[in-house]
């Protein structure tokens, strides 16, 4: 397992692993230092001259003190000179390597884009060409599957996917298939404009790269509102009641003890409220990540009809479900609260920070696909993703939002990564990677640690809340 | 000026230089403990994620950046002995 961290965003355009900004940090510091021992060492050396020496017929000890001192001055500054070289280069490197990388990045996402609205366009005319000699064998093979599918035991279906999902784990935790998934599902707004024939131009003003009106997103809504009419990913409305509500453990001090506090069992919501002598409750929600892997809704609104409705930008049920429980727990618009949610729950937390509807003092995501969620520049966010892990992919690229982005490829060059489909998605891999982001010194994490943790500071009891969630059947 | 007063006043400047010498090696005891405490933030090693000739050249400067420090700790180090020692001498003279 690799523990090198990227870290990148958060206002900066520096790219660049944890080790390398931390070693840029101490060089600089150490010339800091330098100058500062240079500093007194002129201050010494002033107050004692040759003149004075000799009036006295000084040993000839205090001689050779006043020239090592001089010896000491010269070290010190070039000393001091060369850590100053050597951080500035590391910085100019980290900032380099940051400008190169969003621009390759705006590339990629713009040839995507061309590329997908290419496909779209001619997509019907090559099917057109091709339909004839291709229709007999494709309708015949590709229906027989759909219908075996389609006709196989709920089971049995689960067990299919099972078995391509092993035969392909290797491909799935590929950095440059995760990379390329999030540019293809950033690019199916072009896609479909290719189709419809919306003239380029105008797909470009209304797409990601324009106005962003049509985006992830609207390609979204349009899955789900198709799916919606063959009874696959539809909505239903939820219920919400509290399981539990004991005293709980003091606020989280770090990352990793906010990863630990996401729920991870049937009861997919935590709150903790912070109380203080004189001052307002404060509140950190907890949400954790996608329970039913179905496409068609039963009674867990963790599950991927609430998945693709909140990338939809819709009311997804477990949003619903989220909203409820933070109503029942007493937050409303005027309460501060902070957001931390794993895979499913990054996209609802980024999705409730972003709604404007509550006072969010910040959020923390593992996992989250909420790459084209648009979360305002002034909440503190951090964001750790895994390169290998696709479900954060699955949200696209970044769209507008700008958090510190920790990035880590938790399998890099390993053959064997377990018996997970998604073993770079596991929650404990990205509370490993949170407690390495807790162990760098790197000036952009020490500041978002210190943020988030100042939200709890001074609290006097904690009360932590579970909520359970269900769909109501229609 | 008679002779006495000439030795009072080589006495009095030899005095002031003990009293200067053992400020001296205060501070410069003061300015090595700092330095050795910053001396501890040179990075162990190259490992920054580069490779290559990058990762060759940032290795040889930290190296020299170490040597440069291992000296100028040498200086502040002798420095202070010698100061010292300056001190003592000087005390047993000025009494």
């Amino acid at each position: 397992m690799s523990d090198d961290l990227v870290i990148s965003g958060g206002g900066s355009t520096e790219v660049a692993t944890a080790e390398l900004l931390s070693q840029q940090q101490h060089l600089h510091t150490l010339a800091v230092e330098l100058d500062a021992c240079l500093g007194r060492l002129h201050t010494i050396d002033s107050r004692i001259t040759e003149a004075r020496l000799r009036t006295v017929d000084a040993p000839l000890s205090s001689m050779r003190a006043e020239q090592e001192i001089d010896g000491a001055k010269a070290s010190a500054r070039s000393a001091r000179d060369r850590a100053e070289f050597l951080s500035s280069g590391l910085a100019a490197a980290a900032m380099a390597y940051g400008d190169a990388e969003a621009l390759a990045g705006r590339i990629a996402r713009e040839m995507s884009s061309i590329l997908a609205y290419q496909l779209g366009f001619w997509l019907p005319l090559v099917g057109t060409l091709a339909l004839p000699p291709l229709l007999a064998g494709g309708l015949a093979l590709g229906g027989a599957a759909a219908l075996g599918y389609a006709l196989a035991p709920e089971a049995e279906r689960r067990e299919t996917i099972r078995r391509w999902l092993k035969g392909n784990k290797r491909v799935l935790r590929d950095p440059r298939f995760v990379e390329f998934v999030r540019l293809a599902v950033s690019s199916t707004d072009d896609f479909g404009e290719g189709v419809i024939r919306l003239p380029e131009p105008i797909g470009q003003l209304l797409g990601d790269e324009g106005l962003g009106i049509l985006g992830v997103g609207s390609s979204a809504a349009v899955l789900v509102g198709v799916a919606g009419s063959a009874g696959v990913l539809r909505e239903t409305p939820v219920t919400v009641a509290a399981a539990s509500v004991k005293k709980g453990p003091p606020p989280p001090q770090n990352f990793e003890e906010r990863a630990k506090r996401i729920p991870t069992g049937e009861d997919q919501i935590r709150i903790d409220r912070y109380s203080e002598p004189g001052r307002p409750d404060r509140f950190e929600v907890y949400l954790g990540g996608t329970i039913d892997g179905s496409v068609v809704a039963g009674s867990e609104p963790w599950d991927m009809t609430s998945n693709l409705n909140a990338v939809a930008g819709g009311a997804a049920g477990s949003l619903a479900a989220t909203e409820q429980a933070m109503a029942l727990a007493g937050i409303d618009s005027s309460t501060p609260v902070t957001f931390s949610g794993y895979s499913q729950g990054g996209l609802l937390a980024a999705t409730l920070a972003a709604s404007g509807d509550y006072d969010t003092k910040g959020l923390f995501t593992l996992g989250g696909p909420a790459g084209q969620v648009e979360v305002p520049h002034d909440i503190p966010y951090v964001a750790i993703e895994h390169a290998d892990d696709l479900v954060p992919a699955t949200g696209g690229t970044w769209k507008s939002s700008d958090p510190l982005l920790v990035t880590r490829t938790v399998y890099a060059g390993q053959a064997d990564a377990g018996d997970a489909f998604f073993p770079a998605h596991e929650l404990s891999n990205y509370r490993e990677t949170a407690r390495l982001a807790d162990a760098s010194d790197e000036q952009r994490l020490v500041a978002a640690r210190s943020t988030l943790q100042q939200f709890s500071r001074g609290t006097d009891s904690v009360q932590s809340s579970y909520f359970h969630a269900v769909r109501v059947p229609q | 000026m008679d002779g006495t007063d000439a030795a009072f006043g080589v006495d009095a400047a030899a005095a002031e230089l003990h009293r200067l010498l053992l400020t001296q090696a205060r501070e410069l005891d003061a300015v090595l403990a700092r330095f050795t405490e910053a001396r501890a933030l040179l990075p162990r090693h190259s490992d920054t994620g580069w490779r290559g000739f990058a990762h060759f050249v940032y290795g040889l400067k930290l190296d020299e950046l170490g040597s440069e420090l291992a000296r100028l700790h040498e200086q502040l180090s002798s420095a202070l002995r010698q100061t010292r020692r300056a001190a003592d001498t000087l005390g047993s003279r000025v009494g």
